[in-house]
């Protein structure tokens, strides 16, 4: 299948935006990075409402997102991530505004916790719209895990990267880079596991040269000498964006109906 | 009357975009719940519904055309119609765009720019009659009648008789075809020879009897050479599909795993070209098993008859029994045979073989003092002899098993039959091929029974006095006409006492023609349809030997497509002074050759009585008209009209020209032969005329041979021997005198024609060809009628580009891959087209049918072309000797050719979406009257 | 009640007219298709081969993939007929059902942006007239109609069928889709292609 970029770069973005909440979550528990909290939900909500654009323009006609929102309780894979675009542009905005007018951290910590749960679901609903039996290469839920891990390593890496800009300090980079090189780590198992899943399908190129030796590996090594070298989070971040794209790239090339009997017929196919 | 239509289509349709729920609803629901756009639905009137027949190719299926305020809307089959059953095919149903194609033109067109540029100015119809007149009568006068010509296209295409008679009508005898010798011709003629009757051709709606559903006795079917579910799509196709579904079994000889070797129950995959070599392996296998009918071999065929080793004839009675009275008149020789009741030689006079006095040995040799002679049987059998089944495997790469279970299929029926195609008639073997095909269905008696292709319908085929064949023109109509050849079946006293009573000079003139047809010493079975021999044509205008043709009148289509090797044609355009075409569109010989162009009716603007579907006849009807177009016989017509009124009298033949004038002489005509008074009541009534039907029980006739006619003797065939002649005298009397279409007068003689099915090599073999290792053949594909419908998006979207079907280990040898452009040449050119890999032909076999491409001079395109070099097999087929000897048929089949990677020519169009400028753009034409 | 076509491959001949009258009946642009012919086969190596054409359109499912993921409703089947279509008032083009669809047979329409596929043309049946496809085909080998009725036609073609014939499109989960290929052994052996 060809890939669809107003969906890429949907999925890509509202991974991001969800990730970037949970770690902003995590920050939260952790009690750190408070110099780039705000920062950071002012571009998750960027990340959000720009993916969501994003994806109008995938319809028929843009104006259609209003149908969809108005059947949003189908619960079909779109309006699932509707809905949780909608949840975590609200809990992102509470928190923004409850951080600008200074509310209790009490509060304000409850809150960014609910965000870190939404924000992970988002990741994972943006992938799991896609796991349908007449895709072979699509029906697994290590699709969708992967999804999540991708928006988590970006989100993590993207956070680490603010909290190096606004020169934060180091041992509270360190904590949380601690997590962002999970998020990778995980994008590792996942990705590889999609790949055993689906029988090695997926384009070597775009798959295994740019998802996993730049889009995982690369940022793993990047992130993991973050502490020698803070400015590598810039290239961390880079290397998994280059991977969640690819991941996604992956996908749709590996997208192929279960008989795609029209598109067969159409280049004088024989089966 | 034209049935109406409750729901208009094109109100429904929009109301079920408006309302995807209202569609759901009519689902199950009558349609008087669907809610229309009111504003919309007014503002159509009526549809009408009315009858009327596909012409998009030869077939013409019945079918009926919706109209509203003058526009056909939709096309779709007659469930009426005895064999379609309600078919229609894509090329029928991609009329809607053709009719109404920006392509079309609607005014008479002269060029504006150079031959091979694309500008026209239109021109008014007296403009465009005079300048015609002007060119004809000018040029004639200067140089001669034999400066002017005429062409025409082949199957399917409307103009047969016009442009055979055009010449006449202007004493020129040159006139061709891109199909005739390549096309029908052969196989009709030789049945015509051998059989005095209808051949077995069953695209050219001769075989008809396996698709009989009232008697419905056919239980084996040999495609040879055919593929009905293509080339007949709508028709035969969904005859065979029938006549498969009631169990009968089928054999198919092709060198391509067509959609009828995929459904058959023996495919024999034949190396193109060596059909000859197949059937001789048939031969020998009958012969050999004693699988033959014996009965009708030995009184209904002239195997038994000895043959004289010096003339090659038949010996006669009267020749070694010098005081023999035979029993039967003048116009039935007896002649010689070995008796195995007696065990000598004996005089074999014709008799329904329960009274025959002889019981006549099929294989022998006599010695008869001192001269030995064979049985015509004797002679089939030694030609044979090297034909086993392993050497037949060896030669035409088809393994023995298969061969031996396709013979056993067709012998063990109790009644079968050979259907042939048309691909021998492209190949050296067009004679020799339907020769063969011929004689195996009468050495097993599939001659005139319920369910075998060798039948003949209708009371006019219950003979009653005994049978003759006419020749020259159908049915001889030129040799009743002028008084030229001999009617076959009559004794010399008759014939000579029938030509003598034609005026003589018409007799002469008409004569000359004859003789003076270029080609025509060396291939005279042309004679059977009037025509040139095409090469010699080109090489006359090249060389101006013996006479240079001047002003070219065609008649149809793109010659430049259909002609075998096209280029060497486009190379003597230059020669040609002044080129007159007519089509319903400019083709790429529009865009090379023609000074002046006549626009056309599409088919539902022309009235027309055609085929016949087994006993029904149907209407053509004049659905539509828009422009100033005219029916295809007109143009000529009026032209011939201003000839004479320049000249004051037509220098050729009288009648000369056969066809209509004017468009109330078509309608007439067609009204005519729908037996109703005249266009009006036809249109008035329809119903009470279409289809015109001959009651089965008249209709299907069988043993006609068998019944006694007004001698007292069986009626036998129209043969000279009365007998089929599976061993073809007549080809042998044709080679030394032109008999029987020069009779009186004798042609000048060539080399003796073969009378029985003898091998051919072809001429460029692959066997030992390394420069070219693969041999090329075609055969139709369903989306395009010759030429035509290549501007039919519908069409094009599907099939953009020729598929050059190559099987996948050759593919891989030369690093192919499916789909992938290569590039294809012969000796003669190269072009391009898209591979497509498929273990349906031999490894050493290419395939791909004709193409060109109307896009190429689209205004688009910024380097504009004829389109006619880009994908044309015909830029590879081959028009020099060596050519068919009875018909002078050149190889459009099987040559060799090599295939490399190639690249998809920058000026072909091959996404759907680029089909956009071919949509219909006309709708909005107004509907017009009749010209003339 | 489960209306949709029964395919004959006995007797088809792979010639693509069905999808012509399809495109012309139902007005489909250039490049879209409502239903599609595909070549299974050749199969085997020259000459022992064999060969049949799957005439492929939307398959009528019971449990259809196509509705299940469409965020509008715009997809739907007809329980009281069976037959599933798109409200395209409701399509907003998002194309999930066409990713759904098992067989690939939806499709496009990019000139007034929804998805499209075979309706078994209502605007014919309707008033008793066959779908297109149906009418014309070239070798009688579609049939239209209500499988559970045993006098339609396409009943009866299955009815006249031997067991060994009768075949569905392969169903990846439990898409059931309804339309039936009979193809006898003696033609060729129906491929699972999966
Ligand atoms: N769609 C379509 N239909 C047509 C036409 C058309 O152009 N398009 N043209 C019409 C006309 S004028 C004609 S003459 C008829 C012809 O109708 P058919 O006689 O059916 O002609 P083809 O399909 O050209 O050829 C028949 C088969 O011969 C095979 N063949 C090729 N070379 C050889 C060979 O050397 N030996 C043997 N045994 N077989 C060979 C081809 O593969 C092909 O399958 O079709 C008519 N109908
Ligand atoms: N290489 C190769 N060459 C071949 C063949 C082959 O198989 N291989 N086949 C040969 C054979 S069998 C034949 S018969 C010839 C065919 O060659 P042609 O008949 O010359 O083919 P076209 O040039 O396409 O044009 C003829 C078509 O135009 C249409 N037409 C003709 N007159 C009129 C008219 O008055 N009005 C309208 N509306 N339409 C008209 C008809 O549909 C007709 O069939 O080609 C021969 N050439
Ligand atoms: S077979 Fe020929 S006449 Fe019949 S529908 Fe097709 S194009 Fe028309
Ligand atoms: S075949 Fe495809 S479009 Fe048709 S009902 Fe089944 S899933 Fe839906
Ligand atoms: S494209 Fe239309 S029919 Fe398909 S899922 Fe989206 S809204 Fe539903
Ligand atoms: S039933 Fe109608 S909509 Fe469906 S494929 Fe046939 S013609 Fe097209
Ligand atoms: S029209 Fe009939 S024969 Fe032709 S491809 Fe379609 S189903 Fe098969
Ligand atoms: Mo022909």
């Amino acid at each position: 299948m060809a890939i669809q970029w107003p969906l890429l770069v949907f999925g890509l973005l509202a991974g991001c935006g969800g990730g970037m909440l949970a770690f902003i979550g995590l920050s939260e528990i952790f009690g750190v990075a408070k110099g780039s909290r705000l920062i950071a939900v002012i571009i998750a909500l960027v990340l959000l409402v720009v993916g969501g654009c994003a994806s109008v323009l995938h319809l028929g006609q843009p104006a259609n997102i209003m149908a969809a929102a108005a059947n949003i309780f189908s619960f079909s894979g779109i309006s699932v991530e509707l809905i949780f675009l909608g949840i975590n542009v609200i809990v992102a905005l509470v928190y923004l505004v409850m951080r600008k007018r200074e509310s209790s951290e009490g509060s304000i910590k409850v809150v960014a916790i609910i965000g870190m749960v939404t924000g992970i679901c988002m990741a994972f609903v943006v992938g799991n719209g896609y796991v349908m039996e007449s895709q072979r290469n699509w029906n697994t839920v290590a699709l969708p895990l992967s999804y999540l891990a991708s928006g988590l390593a970006m989100g993590g890496t993207l956070f680490v990267a603010l909290m190096v800009g606004k020169k934060e300090d180091v041992a509270e980079v360190k904590r949380m880079n601690v997590w962002a090189l999970a998020a990778l780590v995980l994008q590792a198992v996942m990705f590889l596991a999609y790949a055993v899943l689906t029988g090695f399908v997926l384009d070597v190129l775009v798959f295994w040269g740019c998802a996993i030796v730049i889009g995982t590996a690369a940022a793993i090594v990047c992130t993991a000498m973050v502490s020698k070298n803070p400015n590598l989070a810039y290239g961390a971040v880079a290397c998994s964006v280059v991977g969640g794209i690819a991941l996604r790239a992956a996908m749709w090339l590996a997208g192929s109906g279960f008989l795609a009997l029209f598109a067969v017929a159409a280049v004088r196919g024989v089966l | 009357m034209p049935e109406t239509v409750q729901l208009t289509r094109r109100s429904f349709i929009k109301a079920s975009a408006l309302a995807g729920a209202a569609a759901a609803i009519g689902a199950s629901m009558s349609g008087s719940l669907v809610e229309t756009d009111a504003a919309y639905a007014d503002s159509a009137t009526e549809t009408k519904k009315v009858h009327t027949s596909c012409h998009g190719c030869i077939q013409v299926c019945p079918a009926y055309a919706y109209i509203e305020n003058g526009v056909v809307t939709k096309l779709e089959g007659d469930p009426d119609a005895p064999t379609s059953k309600g078919s229609l095919c894509m090329k029928g149903l991609n009329q809607l765009h053709t009719m109404y194609s920006p392509r079309r033109i609607l005014h008479p067109l002269k060029r504006a720019g150079e031959r091979g540029t694309n500008d026209w100015e239109v021109i008014s119809w007296d403009e465009a009659i005079s300048l015609a007149a002007d060119q004809i009568t000018s040029t004639i006068d200067k140089y001669g009648s034999y400066s002017f010509f005429a062409s025409v296209g082949g199957g399917g295409s409307y103009s047969f008789m016009e442009a055979m008679t055009l010449p006449m009508a202007l004493n020129s005898p040159t006139v061709f075809e891109p199909g005739c010798a390549q096309c029908y011709l052969p196989r009709y003629a030789m049945a015509k020879f051998v059989y005095g009757a209808n051949d077995q051709s069953i695209a050219d709606n001769a075989v008809i009897e396996p698709f009989n559903e009232y008697t419905n006795k056919t239980e084996m079917l040999v495609l040879w050479a055919a593929q009905p579910s293509v080339s007949q799509t709508a028709e035969s196709g969904h005859g065979m599909a029938d006549l498969r579904a009631r169990g009968c079994k089928t054999v198919v000889v092709d060198p391509n795993f067509s959609p009828d070797a995929v459904k058959a129950d023996v495919w024999l995959p034949v190396r193109p070209g060596t059909d000859t070599g197949l059937l001789l392996s048939w031969f020998r296998y009958i012969f050999e098993n004693k699988l033959y009918d014996e009965k009708f071999t030995k009184y209904w065929t002239n195997l038994p008859f000895l043959i004289d080793p010096d003339t090659k004839l038949p010996v006669e009675a009267a020749e070694l029994f010098p005081s023999y009275v035979s029993p039967t008149p003048e116009n039935t020789p007896a002649y010689v045979c070995y008796d195995l009741r007696t065990n000598s030689v004996q005089p074999f006079p014709f008799s329904a073989p329960d009274s025959s006095p002889v019981d006549p040995d099929i294989f022998t040799t006599q010695t008869i003092d001192g001269k030995t002679y064979k049985s015509a049987g004797q002679i089939y059998k030694e030609q044979a002899e090297p034909w086993t089944l392993e050497h037949a495997e060896e030669v035409c790469w088809v393994p023995a098993d298969r061969i031996e279970a396709a013979v056993k299929l067709y012998t063990d029926a109790d009644v079968a039959g050979i259907a042939n195609g048309v691909a021998s008639d492209m190949t050296e073997s067009a004679s020799q091929v339907p020769l063969g095909c011929l004689g195996l269905d009468m050495v097993m008696g599939y001659v005139n029974k319920p369910g075998c292709t060798l039948t003949q319908r209708d009371l006019s085929s219950v003979p009653t006095v005994r049978p003759v064949a006419h020749y020259n023109g159908f049915d001889g109509m030129f040799s009743d006409i002028y008084g030229v050849g001999a009617v076959v079946g009559m004794s010399p006293a008759e014939n000579e006492a029938r030509i003598k009573a034609f005026p003589p000079d018409r007799q002469a003139q008409y004569n000359k023609l004859l003789v003076d047809r270029l080609g025509m010493k060396e291939h005279k079975g042309l004679y059977a349809w009037c025509h040139s021999h095409i090469p010699t044509v080109r090489e006359a205008i090249a060389t101006g030997e013996p006479f240079k043709p001047r002003v070219w009148f065609d008649m149809s289509g793109n010659k430049l497509a259909m002609l075998g090797n096209a280029k060497s044609w486009y190379e003597v355009f230059p020669e040609v002074d002044f080129i007159i075409g007519q089509y319903p569109m400019l083709t790429s010989f529009h865009i090379e050759a023609a000074d002046l162009v006549f626009p056309l009716r599409e088919w539902l603007e022309e009235p027309m009585v055609n085929m016949t579907q087994q006993n029904t006849t149907w209407l053509q009807n004049e659905c539509t008209h828009i422009g100033e177009t005219v029916s295809h016989s007109i143009p000529a017509g009026q032209v011939l009209d201003k000839c004479e009124e320049i000249w004051g009298k037509l220098p050729g033949l009288a009648p000369g020209y056969l066809g209509d004038h004017t468009e109330a002489d078509v309608k007439q005509g067609v009204a005519d032969s729908l037996k109703a008074a005249s266009w009006d009541e036809l249109m008035a009534n329809t119903d009470k005329y279409v289809p015109l039907v001959v009651p089965p029980k008249d209709f299907y006739q069988y043993y006609q041979h068998e019944v006694v006619v007004s001698d007292g003797l069986p009626a036998g065939f129209g043969t000279e021997s009365r007998k089929c002649e599976p061993y073809c005298t007549l080809l042998l009397k044709m080679a030394r005198t032109g008999y029987p279409f020069c009779y009186p007068v004798a042609q000048e003689a060539c080399d003796d024609y073969s009378p029985i099915c003898e091998f051919i090599e072809p001429a460029e073999s692959p066997v030992g060809d390394s420069e070219y290792p693969l041999v090329l053949t075609s055969g139709r594909v369903p989306y395009f009628h010759h030429g035509t419908m290549r501007h039919a998006a519908f069409a094009r979207e599907l099939y953009p580009a020729p598929d050059v079907r190559i099987n996948p280990a050759t593919a891989e040898e030369l690093g192919i891959e499916h789909m992938e452009w290569v590039k294809v040449s012969s000796r003669r050119g190269d072009i391009s087209g898209r591979a497509y890999l498929t273990e349906g032909v031999n490894p050493g076999v290419v395939w791909m049918e004709r193409f060109w491409n109307p896009e190429c001079f689209d205004e688009s395109q910024t380097h504009k072309t004829a389109g006619w070099r880009e994908c044309n097999v015909n830029i590879l087929t081959k028009n020099d000797a060596p050519f068919n000897e009875v018909f002078g048929s050149y190889t459009n089949r099987g040559f060799t050719v090599k295939v490399e990677k190639g690249a998809r020519p920058d000026n072909i169009w091959i996404e759907p979406k680029e089909f956009e400028p071919f949509l219909p753009t006309l709708r909005s034409e107004p509907t017009t009257k009749d010209v003339f | 009640m489960r209306n949709c076509l029964v395919i004959d491959l006995d007797r088809c001949s792979g010639c693509d007219t069905c999808v012509v009258a399809c495109k012309h009946e139902n007005n489909v642009d250039l490049g879209n298709y409502w239903n599609q012919v595909v070549a299974v086969g050749p199969s085997g190596t020259f000459p022992d081969i064999e060969q049949y054409w799957i005439p492929a359109q939307c398959q009528q499912c019971e449990n259809p993939q196509c509705v299940h993921v469409c965020p509008t409703g715009a997809s739907y089947r007809d329980s009281k007929t069976g037959v599933v279509l798109i409200d395209k008032s409701k399509c907003i083009g998002c194309q999930y059902c066409m990713m759904a669809c098992p067989y690939g047979v939806r499709t496009y329409n990019e000139t007034s942006h929804v998805v499209e596929k075979c309706t078994l043309c209502p605007q014919l049946t309707a008033n008793d007239e066959l779908p297109a496809c149906v009418h014309n085909c070239c070798t009688g080998a579609r049939f239209y109609g209500d499988i559970d009725d045993p006098t339609s036609d396409a009943a009866k073609a299955i009815a006249a069928a031997s067991a060994d014939s009768i075949h569905h499109l392969p169903d990846p989960g439990d898409s059931k889709p309804v339309t039936v290929y009979i193809l006898s052994p003696k033609v060729a052996a129906w491929k699972e292609l999966v």
